[in-house]
C-alpha cells in the first residue's frame, strides 16, 4: 500500500520528489509485513487508525532518505518519552537532556540496522535507560549521598508496559492521542476543564471521549493484550 | 452514566476506577465487578494496568534546545550520508549540558549496538 507522507494538521510529513514508499506483502505464516525499499522484510504491519499520521517505519524510511520533517516528527513523537525514561532512572534534568540527545543520535546512527522485530519506542527506551544507568553510576561515585535526585526501581515489566502503550498511542488518531496524553501522561495532571481548553473541545465531551479513546487503544493493542 | 444491571460498560468501569462515581454508583459497580463475567474482569484488569502505568511514567518535556540540537544534527548527518564512500564517517556532537563527555558517548555507541565504524565526537 503506497503511502504518501504528507503533512496533515501538524502530524504528517510532507515529502518532496522521490518519495520512499512501503508496500505490503504477505510474509511467512501469512502475516502481513512491510517491505522496505531494499526488499528486506521489515516490521509486521500493525493495526492503526486512518488519521494516525505516518507510522514509525514510514518515518524511519523518510529519515533514511534525508527528510528533515520526518526526523522532526520522530523526535517530537518520542522526545518526552526518552527524557522521562532518563529522569525516571535517577539523573538530573540536565543529564536527561543530554541523554535524550544522545539517544536520538544513536537511533540515527543505527537507522539502517534496526532488526525487524524491534520497535522504535522500545529501542529508544532501552538505549536511554542504559545511558542513564551509566550516568547515574558516575554521579553516585562523584557525589556520594546524592540529594535532590530521585530514582526508583526499574522494573522491566513496567518498562515493557510503557513501551506497549506508547507504541499503541502512535497508532491512534491524533485527537485521541492528544487527549490521552493530556489526561494521563501530563505531569501537571490537568483538570478536564484545562484539557478541554487546551484541545479546543467542550468540557462535557472530555469524559465520554476519553473512554472511547481508551477503548480504541485497547482494540488497537489487541483485546487480550495485558498491561 | 448508564449502568447496565448485568454488565457495566467500559466507560462506567473507567469512571469507577478513577473515582468519578458517586458513592451509590461506586458501590453498585463494585458489586457488579465482584460477580462479573470474564470479559468484564479482563476489561477491569486492562484499565487498571493502563492507569497504573500512566501514573508510573508521566511524560516530562525536555528543554527546547534538545529538539533544536537534534534538528541541526540531522542536517549534518544527512550531508554526511549524501557523500558516497565517506564511511566510516565522523560527526561532531556537542553535549548540551554535559560535564563528562568521556563516559557517556561510549555508552551511546555501545547502547546502539553498533560495531560499524562510526565516530561520534562529543564535546561539552
Amino acid at each position: 500500500m503506497p503511502r504518501d507522507l504528507r503533512r496533515t494538521t501538524g502530524n504528517g510529513v510532507r515529502r518532496g520528489g522521490g518519495v520512499e514508499t512501503s508496500s505490503l506483502n504477505t510474509g511467512e505464516r501469512g502475516i502481513p509485513v512491510t517491505t522496505v525499499d531494499n526488499g528486506r522484510a521489515a516490521w509486521p504491519r500493525l493495526a492503526r487508525d486512518t488519521e494516525a499520521g505516518p507510522s514509525d517505519l514510514e518515518l524511519l524510511n523518510a529519515c533514511r532518505a534525508g527528510d528533515p520533517e520526518a526526523w522532526e516528527l520522530l523526535v517530537e513523537r518520542y522526545e518526552r518519552l526518552v527524557f522521562s525514561v532518563a529522569l525516571r532512572n535517577g539523573v538530573t534534568r540536565e543529564e536527561a537532556a543530554d541523554i535524550t540527545q544522545m539517544t536520538f543520535i544513536a537511533l540515527l546512527e543505527s537507522i539502517g540496522k534496526l532488526r525487524e522485530e524491534q520497535r522504535v519506542a522500545s529501542w529508544l527506551m532501552s538505549v536511554a535507560r542504559r545511558l542513564a544507568w551509566r550516568q547515574r553510576r558516575l554521579s553516585e561515585r562523584e557525589r556520594p549521598g546524592l540529594e535532590g535526585v530521585s530514582w526508583s526501581d526499574d522494573a522491566i515489566a513496567t518498562w515493557e508496559r510503557v513501551a506497549v502503550i506508547q507504541e499503541g498511542l502512535q497508532r491512534l488518531g491524533r485527537a485521541c492521542r492528544d487527549l490521552i496524553l493530556a489526561l494521563y501522561f501530563d505531569p501537571a495532571s490537568p483538570s478536564y476543564a484545562a484539557v478541554a481548553e487546551r484541545l479546543g473541545r467542550p468540557v462535557g465531551g472530555i469524559g465520554p471521549m476519553r473512554a472511547r479513546c481508551l477503548q480504541r487503544l485497547r482494540s488497537l493493542l489487541g483485546e487480550d493484550a495485558n498491561l | 452514566m448508564s449502568i447496565d444491571p448485568g454488565r457495566p460498560d467500559f466507560r462506567t468501569l473507567l469512571d469507577w476506577l478513577e473515582g468519578r462515581l458517586d458513592a451509590d454508583g461506586a458501590e453498585r459497580v463494585a458489586a457488579q465487578v465482584a460477580d462479573a463475567d470474564e470479559q468484564t474482569l479482563r476489561t477491569v484488569d486492562w484499565l487498571r494496568g493502563f492507569l497504573t502505568t500512566a501514573r508510573e511514567l508521566p511524560l516530562a518535556e525536555p528543554p527546547p534546545i534538545v529538539r533544536q540540537s537534534l534538528k541541526q544534527y540531522f542536517a549534518r548527518w544527512s550531508r554526511a550520508q549524501a557523500v558516497p564512500g565517506q564511511e566510516p564517517h565522523r560527526v561532531h556532537v556537542e553535549l548540551l549540558f554535559g560535564r563528562r563527555q568521556d563516559v557517556v558517548p561510549a555508552a551511546a555507541h555501545a547502547a546502539a549496538g553498533g560495531d560499524d565504524a562510526i565516530d561520534l565526537v562529543y564535546t561539552a
